[in-house]
């Protein structure tokens, strides 16, 4: 997968959180406009619920809103806001009792052989393997999210989720795998 | 490709996936190799399954008023920032009720203002009805030159410079909260008719030090043709949630009713170097020498309403003008405070 968009593209956000900065109400709408979308998908990934995530989405804008001089060009823009969207999510869910799931169980059993899992995968709809992604963990749901939804490389997965690399790709590999099980359990329309 | 592996690494697969450019080395293996050519169509069943979620999630328009009422419903709110508004809206409760202003846009030329006196405007400024001295200019702000500014003006295009002094009242639009309304607040009012009352669009609210400066009754017609402003303003009553009541001058008390499509505005006081260029500027003062205008307030930034409704109209055609309501007299905040509100 390759890394950042172009650059101008990238200067182009950057230039636009520098007018948000400054307060420009007509940046954050575009802002908004560019971001709002992927970055609430990828908040409903892992809170799992409409409302909580769209309160999730606002507080996050309005992060940006506050915070965007703070941004230092370090990342891409659209890692950077989901980085925050990620800490918003964490926090409003702090209370929920999050169950922490260790990666040896996320990452499932991968098998070289294509069984019925794999089979399931090639045979499913598009419709049916976006409902089957619901029904992953939120790990999974996440890693698949950030690197198939927001189109972060795999190096920025990593580093949004604080974890080696090597783990993002057993976790997208795991994923993967649950969603061939759900995709198998539930059968396929093909 | 995997240096360890003769079959292509995750990075590749996912690339191939995303719709990526792979190297020439890993497209050409993908084009031979069956085993890579499905683990890529696997994967990028697995991403379309993600876009298709990502796609299928509507989104709706930033609304930071509702996220602090979010926040506050779920007690995660501080109590709300007091902040030293200065705000320009204090005015509207200022002025003699039955009177009215409003800005009458020409590319240049003469008329009769509202008090049936001749009124000779320069290119790109408005006069304002009801307030004979007044002159105003509102379009984007193309320059800041020391202490004047180049506005692009909407009556017809024209650059205007308008100059400034320590006098001059300088304010740029934050957004605020509902939060903000509270009993005793000044506010200018825009939304919709709904029960004898007002159903708030966009709130704007503040204190001014301004003095009221009576508008003369209006009567004859000045050049262009003039609309009316639908907004109204005057003192906060009985702020509840939902909504409160707006006390005129004169005593009337309007019922508004807010909601969470209701966007609040508070002017903050800038400095002249802090204005952006770019960005929607309205200008109030009185004709200085060689066409500029000499500026008793500025105020920039757009006021966009959040919800559905009508959306306020302002004339670009310079010879159409724009008439405010009863309750803001000839004070200058107040003009432009309901000039970007109609702006927006």
């Amino acid at each position: 997968m390759n890394g950042g968009g172009p650059a101008d593209a990238e200067r182009d956000e950057a230039e636009l959180l520098r007018r948000i900065a400054q307060g420009s109400q007509r940046a954050m709408a575009e802002f908004y406009q560019r971001h709002g979308q992927v970055v609430l998908a990828q908040i409903l990934l892992v809170a799992g619920e409409r409302p909580l995530s769209e309160e999730i989405l606002q507080d996050t804008m309005l992060a940006v809103w506050r915070g965007a001089g703070s941004f230092r060009g370090e990342s891409r823009v659209r890692s950077w806001v989901i980085a925050i969207g990620r800490r918003k999510a964490r926090d409003r869910m702090r209370g929920r009792r999050l169950r922490v799931v260790d990666d040896a169980y996320l990452a499932g059993r991968p098998s070289p052989d294509p069984g019925p899992e794999v089979m399931a995968l090639e045979r499913a709809e598009v419709a049916e393997v976006a409902t089957a992604i619901r029904a992953l963990k939120p790990a999974h749901r996440e890693v698949l999210g950030l690197a198939f939804g927001a189109g972060l490389s795999l190096p920025e997965v990593a580093e949004l989720l604080e974890i080696p690399l090597g783990t993002v790709k057993s976790r997208l590999t795991g994923a993967r795998a649950a969603l061939g099980q759900v995709l198998n359990e539930r059968g396929t329309t093909r | 490709m995997n240096t360890g592996s003769p079959h292509l690494t995750l990075e590749n697969l996912l690339a191939e996936a995303n719709g990526e450019t792979m190297d020439d080395l890993a497209r050409a293996h993908l084009a031979s190799c069956p085993l890579c050519s499905a683990e890529a169509r696997r994967w990028g069943v697995v991403a379309a399954g993600v876009r298709h979620l990502v796609t299928a999630t509507p989104v709706s328009s930033w609304r930071p008023d509702h996220t602090v009422e979010a926040r506050r419903r779920n007690g995660l709110w501080p109590a709300p920032r007091r902040r030293a508004l200065a705000v320009a809206a204090a005015a509207c409760a200022l002025a003699a009720a039955g009177t009215t202003y409003g800005l009458a846009a020409v590319s240049s030329g003469s008329g009769t203002n509202a008090g049936g006196h001749a009124v000779t405007v320069a290119a790109g400024l408005a006069a304002v009805n009801g307030c004979s001295d007044l002159r105003a200019t509102l379009g984007t702000l193309e320059q800041v030159k020391g202490t004047s500014l180049v506005i692009r003006s909407r009556f017809g295009g024209q650059l205007v410079t308008v100059t400034t002094s320590a006098s001059t009242a300088i304010r740029q639009v934050e957004t605020g909260s509902l939060s903000d309304i509270t009993d005793g607040a000044h506010v200018l009012v825009s939304g919709t008719s709904s029960g004898g009352g007002i159903a708030a669009q966009r709130v704007s609210v503040g204190n001014s030090t301004e003095q009221p400066v009576p508008a003369q009754p209006p009567s004859g017609g000045l050049p262009g043709g003039t609309m009316q402003i639908p907004v109204t303003g005057g003192t906060v009553a009985d702020a509840h949630t939902g909504g409160f009541t707006v006390v005129t001058t004169d005593g009337t008390r309007i019922p508004v009713t807010t909601s969470a499509a209701t966007s609040v505005f508070v002017p903050a006081s800038v400095t002249v170097n802090q204005l952006r260029a770019g960005e929607l500027t309205v200008a109030v003062g009185t004709s200085g020498p060689g066409g500029t205008l000499a500026a008793k307030t500025v105020e920039q930034g757009v006021m966009p309403a959040s919800g559905p409704g009508t959306q306020l109209q302002f004339p670009v055609n310079p010879h159409s003008g724009i008439s405010g309501p009863a309750t803001h007299g000839c004070s200058v905040s107040a003009i432009a405070t309901a000039a970007l509100m109609a702006a927006s």
